[in-house]
């Protein structure tokens, strides 16, 4: 009995004598495992049977509350030690890079995107220095404040040719501040600037890629200040933040994720 | 396929696979480990996947990976869950889901996983046969018996008499 595929029919269009059968026949409807036949056989035993109808509404609230308690795992960032065991982070965590205190050349990174030249190898250096400036400024580290923060994405989206969204990181700590539009080599670029409770500052930097990225996301550090730098599609996306900010990687999942709508 | 291009695959089921874990471990931390557990041995196991749902394939593992824990724990999968992690998972859950989440841990381990397969990681019976390797007839029993076994509320449904052969033992130790 047990091999049956689901929903053949038993009994001629009877409930099935045994509970068990009637619970299975009754699960497979509720799965919408059932032909259409018979779903209109256990629909006219239904339409008799109180009891049934009361289980099956039972099974229909577990369900759902199994799914509203289990779907939001989905939309929260993976932890860092999961995705790095799948090498697709820099092998060098960034506690190991401020222990060691390692000046990385930004020149020394090129490899990351194709080509030299201009453009997107540039991007990093760019994005660092952009993040040393404003973070520092106390008056007007933005152009937008976060007060008006669908007037700014519209702007950034329609400057930089990229869908702009501050994305919330509330959960990590830091409370959005606004944007402002930078010059990059790749072009017009955004800057989205954060501050958590100790004023500590971090910006996401986001411009169009024109083609030229690899896939894979690193560090790139220099004495002051520290960058997660990852590509998507056509843009290229950079978090950046104190030297010892440790909390970029997270930062970058969160970004990430939120991007994904995961 | 270059390995870069599996392990994105990989990467981008995570979230689901982090879903089914919390379901089946009822703790974060828990499904976190088995969900590394997991990417360590698709890694191994790499030459095995011969393209169609990664999803799938990567389920597959969780399960077999699970199963295999439960039973080398050789406890009734329910008491870890329930006495140490209690609170580890509570501060994200409302009562009700709380509620489904403590009965779902009570049943044995392989009702507790075909369960979640299909009413929250959306899979069909033929899939959820696939992904736990038995016939479809024994996920529709396994099916119906942690369904009884979790809400016998109504008296259509009470599964004293449960006619079921020799697997149907796991209910009785539920009860």
């Amino acid at each position: 009995m047990t091999s049956q595929p689901p929903g053949s029919g038993r009994n001629n269009g009877m409930p099935p004598k045994s509970k068990s059968g009637r619970t299975e026949q009754l699960s497979a409807y509720h799965d919408g495992e059932v032909s259409p036949e018979r779903s209109n056989e256990i629909e006219a035993w239904l339409a008799a049977d109180l009891d049934a109808r009361e289980t099956l509404e039972s099974w229909r609230s577990l369900d759902d509350a199994l799914r509203h308690g289990l779907d939001p795992v989905t939309r929260q960032p993976v932890p860092v030690h999961l995705t790095r065991r799948l090498g697709l982070w820099s092998t060098v965590s960034i506690r190991q890079f401020a222990a060691a205190a390692v000046l990385l050349l930004v020149s020394a990174s090129a490899g990351w995107f194709a080509r030299g030249a201009s453009g997107p190898v540039a991007f990093p250096g760019e994005a660092l220095r952009a993040h040393t400036i404003y973070a520092a400024e106390k008056r007007h580290p933005v152009e937008v404040r976060a007060s008006r923060t669908a007037h700014l994405e519209r702007w950034l989206t329609k400057r930089t040719g990229v869908p702009i969204v501050a994305p919330s990181l509330s959960g990590q700590g830091y409370r959005f501040m606004g944007g402002r539009l930078l010059s990059s080599s790749a072009g017009p670029a955004a800057l989205l600037m954060y501050e958590d409770a100790a004023a500590n500052r971090v910006s996401l930097i986001v411009a169009r890629a024109g083609g030229q990225v690899s896939d894979s996301a690193r560090t790139v550090k220099t004495e002051t200040s520290a960058g997660r730098f990852w590509s998507e599609g056509d843009a290229l996306y950079a978090v950046v933040g104190a030297a010892d900010n440790s909390l970029l990687p997270r930062l970058e999942d969160a970004i990430a994720a939120g991007k994904n709508g995961i | 396929m270059f390995s870069f291009t599996f392990n994105r695959a990989v990467e981008r089921e995570l979230p689901y696979l982090r879903r089914y874990a919390c379901g089946l471990t009822r703790s974060r931390d828990l499904a976190d480990d088995l969900v590394q557990d997991c990417i360590a041995r698709a890694l191994d196991r790499k030459s095995d996947w011969r393209g169609g749902s990664m999803r799938a394939w990567l389920y597959r593992i969780m399960y077999t990976t699970f199963i295999d824990q439960t039973r080398r724990m050789k406890v009734r999968a329910a008491e870890p869950l329930e006495d140490r992690h209690h609170t580890a998972a509570a501060p994200f859950m409302a009562a009700e889901v709380f509620d489904a989440l403590a009965a779902i841990a009570r049943l044995p381990a392989e009702q507790r996983a075909v369960l979640l397969l299909v009413a929250v990681e959306g899979l069909s019976y033929r899939e959820a046969a696939d992904v736990t390797g038995v016939p479809v007839g024994t996920v529709m029993s396994r099916l119906a018996r942690a369904r009884l076994a979790i809400a016998p509320a109504s008296p259509w449904a009470k599964p004293e008499t449960l006619a079921e052969p020799e697997s149907c033992r796991e209910v009785r130790s539920v009860k």
